[in-house]
């Protein structure tokens, strides 16, 4: 019976050994594909890799993912002039300011450092997108690793330069499901150093921003720069990530003229 | 004396157990990027990496016509007869000197008062992320040339770029550890300050904001902490009355 009892055990340690064995398999055959989508995303000439993208949008959902060919919108303009007709205060240099303050505080929040400045600038609604969750889920992980490792270092990549490039006005949609939403199309250029050998890492990603306000609304000229001191005490922010006043905790008053970030899509361009 | 002996190392121990361990976790945690998977994908299809991003997004935009820009200029000129573009070069040279300091000190404020409210509160984010990583900007240059080579004008606002030649040179470093640098005491290098200000806007007496003086008012500008003039309180960094510093776009270095 004890010989029949080893057996078994010895069974058990086969099985789970070829178990370990096929995840491994596994595992190597996912990072074997990771390397050859980064090596053809990469590495590879210009018409493979528009190959690439092109199967990558077309069998990507529209809610994540805008495609395109760089055309511009002829509604727009009558749209945007509508707008102005409506709100006479509102102030494109203004929007597209607060357009790049919001591009800045998703880079923040995207590396893990700060999210929130992009709390207060975003709808409820974002943070149900895919790209919402993914930032939660970011915030989580760097909290864990921060309780986990307090004294690791925070990073091995620096960042040395963001800058955002060729902001155009792509769709002006004024009063559909009671909101105005303007999506604002930019490329956000990353330039970093990564270890080892601290190594430059420069990468350029194209998105569109929409941003909503409830329809109906004007803007106020008064609000529309970002306040530094606390309307009520009058006391000074100590950074712009700060969400209440440090000295009498009233929430920060909300900026960009009432225009707040809904959802972010990748955009993906083909045929170039 | 002797030295006394070595304390057996147990980190070592723990270190050799913590491998096996995860040498055992290591499938698996290969095995959880799966969900993430299509957003990788997704990711690599938008975005352009190393050299193409240089190429593609970080050079300089070519200069338009140059008939297109003087017609821009001169639409400009019509509608403001106090527009002189030499002063206004001044102007954005004396902007990047105080954006320059800025960068070197790690400290955003004196440079609140030439740029757009958003591009001051990047830098701000950008100067913040050096200091947490202690990273640290050193150099000096100066600009040598300054000409327009791009502008616009709607009926909403207008907008030129400069091109700035400039010279020195300048690094980035972590510790004694170089991360970038760019040496111009040889050849210049390029940068582009875009500056903008409503279509209705006109140039101030006093000179305006690239000059140091507040639009409204004409006095030495005092930016206060709600973006307003220390003395009338007018709004000075939307651009509504003046040129502000919109946008900078330097060459890949």
């Amino acid at each position: 019976m004890v010989i029949r009892m080893l057996q078994d055990i010895r069974l058990g340690i086969g099985f789970a050994f070829l178990a370990y064995i096929v995840v491994w398999i596994l595992a190597i055959v996912i990072m074997v594909l990771l390397a050859a989508i980064l090596l053809i995303s990469r590495k590879s000439p210009d018409a493979v890799r528009d190959v690439f993208r092109q199967l990558v949008a077309s069998s990507s959902s529209r809610e994540l993912v805008h495609v395109t060919d760089r055309s511009g919108s002829p509604r727009m303009a009558v749209a945007l002039s509508k707008l102005r007709a409506f709100d006479p205060e509102f102030d494109m240099t203004a929007f597209l300011d607060g357009a790049r303050v919001a591009v800045g505080a998703y880079a923040m929040a995207q590396m893990g450092r700060d999210d929130r400045l992009l709390r207060r600038i975003t709808t409820p609604g974002f943070w149900q997108t895919f790209n919402g969750k993914m930032i939660n889920q970011l915030i989580i992980q760097r909290d864990e690793m921060a309780k986990k490792n307090p004294d690791r270092p925070r990073t091995t990549f620096v960042t040395l330069d963001v800058s955002w490039r060729q902001p155009v006005v792509q769709e002006v949609a004024l009063g559909q499901r009671g909101e105005d939403r303007i999506t604002v199309r930019l490329a956000s250029v990353f330039i970093g150093a990564r270890m080892p050998g601290w190594c430059r890492v420069d990468s350029a990603t194209e998105l569109d921003w929409d941003f909503v306000r409830p329809a109906g609304s004007r803007t106020d000229p008064g609000a529309v720069l970002q306040r530094r001191t606390c309307a009520k005490c009058g006391g000074p922010y100590r950074s712009e990530m700060d969400t209440v006043c440090g000295y009498c905790h009233t929430p920060r008053a909300d900026a960009q003229a009432g225009w707040r970030l809904d959802r972010n899509y990748l955009v993906v361009q083909t045929g170039r | 004396m002797a030295e006394p002996a070595a304390e057996p190392a147990p980190r070592e121990q723990m270190g050799c157990l913590a491998g096996l361990w995860l040498m055992l976790k290591l499938p698996f945690m290969f095995l959880k990027t799966v969900p993430y998977f299509g957003a990788v994908l997704r990711h690599e299809a938008a975005t352009t990496t190393g050299e193409r991003a240089q190429i593609s997004f970080e050079e300089l935009t070519p200069p338009a016509d140059r008939a297109a820009c003087a017609a821009v200029l001169a639409e400009v000129r019509s509608h403001d007869a106090g527009f002189d573009l030499a002063a206004t070069a001044r102007g954005v040279v004396r902007a990047r000197q105080i954006v320059e300091q800025a960068r070197l000190s790690g400290d955003a404020s004196p440079a609140r008062q030439v740029m757009s409210d958003g591009l001051w509160q990047v830098l701000v984010m950008i100067l913040d992320n050096y200091a947490a990583q202690n990273v640290h900007r050193e150099g000096t240059s100066t600009v040598v040339e300054a000409k327009v080579v791009d502008g616009t004008r709607d009926s909403l606002a207008e907008q030129l770029r400069l091109r700035l030649a400039c010279r020195g040179q300048r690094c980035d470093t972590l510790g004694e550890q170089l991360l970038r640098r760019q040496d111009g005491e040889q050849e210049t290098w390029h940068e582009d300050w875009i500056i903008r200000r409503s279509a209705a806007a006109t140039t101030p007496d006093s000179g305006g904001l690239l000059s140091g003086r507040c639009p409204q008012c004409g006095a030495a500008l005092e930016v206060g902490p709600d973006g307003s003039c220390g003395y009338c309180n007018a709004l000075v960094l939307t651009g509504g009355q003046d040129w502000v510093v919109w946008s900078i776009e330097e060459e890949s270095w």
